[in-house]
């Protein structure tokens, strides 16, 4: 070893084998192993971000938003960093969480013990103040308060409130469908979420060379119902007065055009605000008018004579007897008040709203006709109109129809509806006998602006034109312009009122109508759930009839047509 | 670029030989004047240029990149702001919108809603219905006096207190 040239020629190959061990790591980083490492960086580089879409809009048939996705935020704080605020400063007097508090408490509106209280802690994360507006968020962030942050979230509002918050639904805090027609158009509203994928500098920039990669969200169409806003509120208003008034569990108005079966209120009390649905039992965040079904009572009396005018069992001129309480093969039918007997043709009978000569008329017929025409009339089967939790209602089959139930059928006892199934079946006789299925949608707007309707409502005709001719005279007949408080100033008046027991003892008082009687095009009906005692429909809904009807005939443009009431004989 | 360089022409010498051979007199046929040497410099400036000219472009473009990167990192966080001004403003615009405030200022104004109105028909020119100078009726008898805005409130989004009660320094 100790020779020179022997350590010369160790230290050469010592030289060499590092050498070689050198370049054979330049060589496996460089060249074999090169991509792996360029992936690590560039994975370490690379951020997604999904970009979510857009809920779409809710809006009335006239495009007026009624449900609206907004940007908004959630403020957090790491309580454990706000200590830190002002900390470096030389001139502040009060420092840490105490200023932190003074600075942002005008800033979320709270007071400064408040604010104090919820910076002070040693969570890591806690929200302070959830859906801010962007203005609010931007100024508490402009405090540089160290430990503040916020994350963007969609908020769905409803800018009308409770208006129509009933068709509309809500969504949950997720931004999950779930009621009305945020759920069951969700399909429409709800869009795609998409994503982007970048390379990110330092302070967050995009790094121009990098690989970029966007797949654009694609945000919900905007669904456009067949609701009218303003006639709505009023619908709301005029419904929540009578129930409140009359003391009933519950109520709805339906404003439904016949000719189009556009419905252009659906209105419930009480509702719920669909901003802060937690707030409303949860039996108010449904549909009574769908959902609720009851015994329509005198307001079915319409079919019967319907379908014995179409049958040619009878004319309005035809002539009964009607005594208070009559038998029919031993079952007791009795009108709903005292009277003395009566010679009343049919128009009377109706215009009485007699169950004894309702029945009379009816055994014109045979039940499984008048079963038939019930069906025809739409009921016990669902309208199709585009809201969860419909009920069908029950029409039992003639058969079934033993006993007493054979002659309450007639004057609408012994089968049920909802209530939009009525005002659609009444709506048979302002639209020349051709039933349209009640519809809420008006279509989905397209990117240009247009709205693409979700295909035409089914038109079943039911009785002929001369029948629903009649139908309307003897209605107008039945309200009496002068003395009905269902009276519309300057219109002549078509309906029918309606009282039913329910089995649980309550009453359901209604009124269905429409006005000019002459020329109808929207039906109107008002109905009151749960009275404790029995309240005619006259009394109790037809007033509210004649509130909304006054405004909608104001809202939608119709002009009286100047002919006056139809006045029948009543009497022989 | 121009630049020049003197062309070093050699001066041909007489064959010193020549004579000796005068018997064979030697074919002659004139050369073309040899190649000049000339210098590498243009050439070599010129590839400084291009490749200072290509790093310089490639500088300036990646600088230029950098600060549309930059740029667009500020446009999006203005059309982040801008957006949610004019959402701000739309919301505000839906609030004074909704049927509820805008009964609520039209009664303050004193208005009443018409409760027979009366229409003109644009082809006869004629009236119909009548109508009588707005009363301070209330509505139909018949139904109760319930208010407005109790019957149908305003949407709660808008009624949670936002407006703070004080200063902000109170306890300070």
């Amino acid at each position: 070893m100790g020779d020179p040239s022997t350590r010369h020629r160790l230290l050469i190959s010592l030289v060499l084998v590092a050498v070689l061990a050198l370049s054979g790591r330049l060589v496996w980083v460089q060249g074999l192993d090169a991509s792996a490492r360029a992936e690590e960086a560039i994975a370490q580089r690379t951020v997604t971000r999904s970009i979510p879409a857009l809920r779409g809009d809710i809006t009335d048939r006239n495009g007026t938003v009624l449900a609206s996705s907004v940007q908004r935020y959630d403020l957090w704080v790491n309580q454990t960093q706000v200590d830190d605020y002002l900390a470096n400063s030389k001139t502040a007097e009060v420092t840490g969480v105490e200023a932190a508090a003074q600075e942002l408490a005008p800033v979320l509106g709270w007071s400064v013990s408040e604010t104090e209280e919820a910076l002070t802690g040693e969570a890591g994360f806690a929200y302070l103040r959830k859906n801010v507006e962007p203005a609010v968020r931007d100024a508490a962030i402009a405090l540089g308060i160290p430990g503040i942050g916020a994350d963007p979230v969609a908020d769905r509002i409803y800018p009308a409130g409770s208006v129509a918050g009933n068709v509309l639904g809500f969504v949950g805090a997720d931004g999950t469908a779930l009621a009305g027609t945020e759920l069951s158009f969700d399909d429409e509203l709800a869009g795609a979420d998409g994503k982007t994928t970048y390379e990110r500098g330092a302070q967050g920039q995009i790094i121009p060379t990098g690989k970029q990669e966007t797949t654009p969200a694609v945000d919900g169409s905007d669904v456009v119902l067949t609701l009218d806003r303003d006639l709505q509120w009023k619908a709301q208003q005029v419904i929540a007065s009578s129930v409140e008034q009359w003391g009933a569990t519950g109520g709805s108005a339906v404003a439904y055009n016949a000719r189009t079966g556009e419905v252009l209120a659906l209105a419930e009390s009480p509702t719920y605000d669909p901003n802060s649905p937690g707030d409303a039992d949860a039996e108010d965040l449904g549909n009574r008018a769908i959902s609720s079904v009851f015994e329509p009572g005198s307001t079915g009396k319409l079919f019967t004579i319907a379908a014995a005018i179409e049958e040619g069992t009878v004319t309005p001129e035809s002539q009964y007897d009607i005594p208070y309480e009559k038998y029919f093969e031993g079952e007791r039918i009795k009108d709903s008040h005292s009277h003395p007997d009566q010679r009343l043709t049919l128009a009377g009978v109706l215009k009485n709203s007699s169950n004894v000569g309702t029945v009379q008329i009816s055994e014109t017929l045979t039940p499984e006709v008048r079963h038939d025409y019930l069906l025809a009339f739409g009921l016990g089967e669902k309208t199709g109109v585009e809201l969860p939790g419909e009920s069908a209602g029950i029409v039992h089959p003639a058969s079934d129809w033993t006993g007493r139930t054979r002659y309450t059928t007639s004057f609408g006892q012994g089968y049920s509806v909802n209530a939009l199934q009525m005002v659609s079946a009444v709506g048979t006789f302002a639209n020349d006998g051709v039933r349209v299925q009640p519809s809420l949608i008006s279509g989905v707007k397209e990117a240009d602006g247009s709205v693409r309707p979700l295909g035409e409502p089914e038109s079943t005709r039911v009785v002929s034109s001369e029948t629903a001719a009649t139908m309307q005279a003897l209605m107008d007949n039945a309200v009496d312009d002068e003395t009905s408080s269902a009276a519309v100033s300057g219109y002549a008046v078509a309906g029918k009122t309606g009282t039913a027991q329910v089995p649980d003892g309550t009453y359901t008082a209604s009124f269905i109508g429409f006005a000019p009687a002459d020329d109808p095009e929207i039906v109107i009906g008002v109905f009151l759930f749960g009275l404790d005692t029995f309240i005619s429909g006259s009394k109790a809904a037809a007033p509210a009839f004649s509130e909304l009807t006054t405004f909608t005939l104001q809202n939608q443009g119709i002009a009286p047509t100047g002919v006056p009431a139809r006045q029948l004989e009543n009497e022989w | 670029m121009a630049s020049t360089s003197a062309v070093h022409a050699p001066a041909i010498r007489p064959a010193r030989g020549a004579r000796t051979a005068q018997t064979s007199r030697p074919r002659l046929t004139v050369v073309s004047t040899p190649k000049t040497g000339g210098s590498s410099m243009p050439f070599a400036l010129l590839c400084t240029l291009i490749v200072t000219a290509t790093l310089a472009a490639l500088l300036f473009m990646n600088i230029q990149m950098s600060d549309a990167s930059y740029e667009i990192t500020r446009l999006q966080g203005q059309s982040q702001r801008l957006t949610e001004e004019s959402q701000g403003l739309q919301e505000t615009n839906e609030r004074l919108g909704t049927p509820q405030e805008l009964e609520r200022q039209a009664r303050e104004i004193g208005m009443v809603p018409v409760s027979d109105p009366a229409y003109i028909d644009l082809d006869t020119g004629q009236i119909i219905g009548e109508t009588a100078p707005a009363e301070q009726t209330e509505g139909t008898p018949e139904l109760a006096d319930v208010p407005a805005e109790v019957a149908v409130p305003p949407a709660q989004i808008y009624d949670e207190p936002t407006e703070y009660h004080g200063m902000g320094n109170e306890g300070a």
